[in-house]
């Protein structure tokens, strides 16, 4: 397979991994806004998705209208759902000869139903059935990743584009919320927290994800630790490990990549987080993991002549 | 829609035209190719194209059948229009086309041999030496070169015009990268989706083969002793106006999709393409980027779409390039007029499609006659193509006829002028309902050894959509119809 072909295929499922990434957080803050007390959820988005200096200089003041128009609509953020499914679909229609034709046509057509949105129709229509629809267009996209593609050197970068994303996206989440279920001074808001919780859980898809393996109210440590640990999350950061170091092994079992990968499972799969919160704060653990992740990512690039 | 029923179409008045249509003859009597179709449409609800054409638009916008049109915003992507009504062609006109096409490349193919070799035509006067040898599109590079089995023109896509029920005149030949085929391959499996019902009645001939053809022809030009050839198909990028088309071969082929930047062309002259396993060495290259663009070391030097190398490893027989280095000097429309003595010289036949009678500018007699009767022809640019920079006088207003006057006069060379051609008709969906349109013909040709010339029956249609208009360029607001070849 092409280098080329290997870069466009892990960015294609990278982009349409974020873009649903994206609109989860956009759809907790919606949330969170209608409570009282809950309106603080914009900021930590635009912290998370590291374009907060990106916002500042074109939009200064921070409005849920402003921050909805720059995570949907601003084709400025790379970050946006827009630019994410832009460049999702871009990488498709570069590999469209190799791909199922499912699979463009059907980020094309999310492409082309995009086009007729803005503002003001979402507000009519509904923003939460907006975010609904990406989400089920996603998954859909990556459904026929899973279900059509042949399981070929191709499909396991798009396998590792959805994973990489994903522990990147659920450490730095975690690293922006951390202070919400550890706080400092440990003081008990009461049920503002508890909608809190429940909020960072939607948006990583954890809610029931959460009762079924908890079987009890959300506990701040018990979140953190399903979302760092918990093998049977899939949205765990060691659950995200555990499908790169499966693609990795499958493309080649001597690279440096498939070697620091391993290692990063291995940790995440017997680690506690007792024992990160014996050595350092969680902040600094997730800071250095976000860091592995990228250099994970350079060194796939390194291995396969991306 | 408008009236009742589908046979609007045929009210008093209402379908007229001045050319020959290839439906409704001058006495009203349909055609008999056309006999079923008519009778079909007669039958059906009058919404049933208005809405089958809806579906269509719905189906190519989903596949991304699109293509973008220069000078507009850059990653603009359009639809080419489709009609829904087919373009019909009974057996027996089919196959007087496709001789005279088989016929016509394999000429075109021994001239372009002779000239980069022992010039015979030029040598006997048949063909003017300055014409080839001064022509900006003549590439002294491949001097003395044969390619891998002689074959310069794997790929031709030859442009056909009707004027009455028996002449066809060649409009032009495409020779380099001939474009659209894929939309004769969509626009049939768009038409088999909407009218499943009149596939069943007719006997329409398949097209759909073509991808299997053409991997054959690409394996056949393998450089000498390659055992399975790997063969890639060449595209300048997602940017290019053909994408679609180069995305939609490759897939269907099953070969990779290459840019610049996946290949390379090592110490040992041979190109490789960048894999994740590492290099892998490339035999065929169906490049779809021009000769110019193809190699910065020997062509533009500041092209960024090509790969550095390809040339040498070309004359080295290390790749086979598909088509050919330098075939621009032989569709060039200076030389076009040639083409029926070319068929005679290399062949000892009558040409079986004739050409449009030309006027060269360059020609003093012609000039004058030319400057004339200016409003009443068609004057192109010799090296123009996609239908820009051309004059059709009759359509022209004055100032545009004094406008090219003068651009003629200041340099006759860059133009040739033909008769302005009652281009026939063929029943199209518009606004209005059923009307007459202005059709062309591109039928694609496969050359595996200077005497194999494969077609499948089918074509490329395209069609004028605005009243009246002769222009049929997908970039000048032509669209396209499926072709039915019919079976004997």
């Amino acid at each position: 397979m092409l280098s080329r072909t290997a870069d466009n295929i892990y960015w294609m499922a990278r982009m349409v991994e974020r873009a649903q990434g994206v609109v989860r957080l956009l759809e907790a803050a919606y949330r969170m806004e209608q409570l009282p007390g809950g309106g603080a959820g914009w900021d930590p988005i635009l912290t998370i998705s590291g374009q907060i200096d990106g916002y500042k200089a074109k939009y200064g003041e921070l409005t849920s209208k402003n921050v909805l128009n720059f995570m949907i609509f601003d084709l400025d953020n790379p970050s946006g759902v827009f630019s994410c499914i832009k460049a999702g679909r871009e990488n498709t229609r570069s590999e469209r000869s190799i791909l199922p034709e499912e699979m463009f046509e059907s980020i094309n057509t999310t492409w082309i139903e995009l086009q007729g949105l803005y503002y003001d129709s979402l507000e009519r229509t509904g923003f939460r059935e907006f975010f609904e629809w990406i989400k089920d267009r996603t998954e859909l996209f990556r459904g026929q990743t899973v279900s059509m593609m042949v399981y070929d050197d191709a499909f396991q970068f798009a396998r590792m584009g959805t994973y990489i994303e994903r522990a990147d996206f659920t450490a730095r989440l975690l690293d922006v919320k951390y202070h919400i279920l550890l706080p400092p001074d440990a003081a008990d808001k009461g049920l503002i927290d508890y909608y809190q919780w429940g909020e960072m859980l939607r948006s990583v898809g954890g809610w029931h994800a959460y009762r079924s393996i908890y079987q009890e109210a959300p506990v701040p440590s018990k979140i953190a630790e399903m979302l760092i640990f918990n093998p049977l999350f899939p949205r765990s950061m060691n659950a995200a490990y555990s499908e790169i170091v499966t693609s990795l092994s499958a493309l080649r079992p001597d690279t440096m990549s498939l070697n620091i990968a391993s290692q990063e499972h291995a940790f995440l799969h017997t680690g506690t987080l007792a024992g990160i919160l014996k050595e350092r704060p969680l902040h600094d653990f997730l800071t250095d993991f976000v860091g592995f992740t990228a250099n994970l990512s350079d060194q796939i690039r390194k291995d396969f002549m991306l | 829609m408008s009236g009742n029923s589908n046979d609007g179409y045929a009210e008093e008045g209402f379908y007229k035209t001045s050319s020959y249509d290839e439906m409704i003859g001058a006495d009203g009597s349909v055609s008999s190719a056309y006999v079923l179709y008519e009778k079909w449409l007669k039958t059906q609800p009058p919404e049933i194209l208005e809405q089958r054409n809806k579906q269509a638009d719905v189906l190519f916008r989903r596949m991304g059948i699109t293509f973008a049109v220069y000078g507009e915003q850059t990653g603009v992507e359009r639809l080419i229009p489709f009609d829904p009504i087919p373009r019909v062609l009974a057996n027996a006109e089919w196959e007087r086309l496709n001789a005279g096409i088989c016929q016509r490349v394999k000429a075109l193919n021994r001239f372009l041999q002779d000239v980069y070799t022992t010039r015979d035509i030029l040598r006997a006067g048949v063909v003017p030496q300055d014409l080839i040898l001064q022509n900006t599109e003549y590439t002294a590079e491949v001097e003395g070169f044969t390619p891998p089995n002689g074959v310069h023109t794997h790929i031709s896509g030859i442009d056909i015009v009707r004027v009455s029920p028996d002449q066809f005149y060649v409009l032009e030949d495409n020779l380099r990268c001939p474009s659209g085929v894929s939309y004769m391959l969509e626009d049939r499996e768009v038409m088999m989706r909407l009218f499943p019902d009149l596939f069943k009645t007719y006997n329409v001939l398949p097209v759909n083969h073509y991808p299997r053809e053409l991997k054959s022809t690409l394996e056949s030009s393998a450089p000498d002793g390659v055992e399975n050839p790997r063969c890639v198909l060449f595209t300048p990028g997602i940017y290019n106006s053909a994408y679609f088309e180069h995305a939609f071969l490759a897939s269907e082929m099953g070969i990779e999709l290459v840019t610049g930047q996946d290949l390379f062309v090592d110490s040992d002259d041979c190109v490789y393409m960048r894999t994740v396993e590492g290099p892998e060495k490339v035999d065929v290259i169906y490049r779809r980027i021009d000769d110019k663009f193809l190699d910065p070391e020997v062509f533009r030097k500041d092209s960024l779409l090509g790969c550095a190398g390809l040339y040498r490893a070309a004359m080295k027989k290390n790749v086979t390039l598909v088509n050919a280095i330098g075939n621009g000097v032989c569709d060039d429309k200076s030389v076009y007029p040639y083409v029926p003595q070319m068929i005679e010289f290399y062949l000892g036949e009558k040409p079986i499609l004739s050409n449009v009678p030309t006027y060269t500018l360059a020609k003093p007699d012609d000039c004058k006659y030319v400057l004339e009767h200016l409003s009443e022809l068609v004057v192109k640019e010799t090296h123009g193509s996609g239908g820009y920079g051309m004059l059709i006088g009759p359509k022209a207003a004055k100032a545009e006829l004094d406008l090219f006057r003068e651009k003629i006069k200041a340099d006759p060379d860059r133009y040739i002028a033909q008769p302005t051609l009652a281009l026939s008709s063929s029943p199209t969906l518009c606004a209005e309902g059923v009307a007459p349109r202005h059709v062309d013909l591109r039928p694609f040709a496969l050359m595996r050894n200077p005497d194999d010339v494969v077609l499948v029956p089918g074509a490329l249609t395209r069609v004028a959509l605005r009243e009246g208009s002769l222009v049929v360029n997908s970039s000048q607001g032509g669209g396209t119809k499926d072709t039915w070849v019919l079976g004997a």
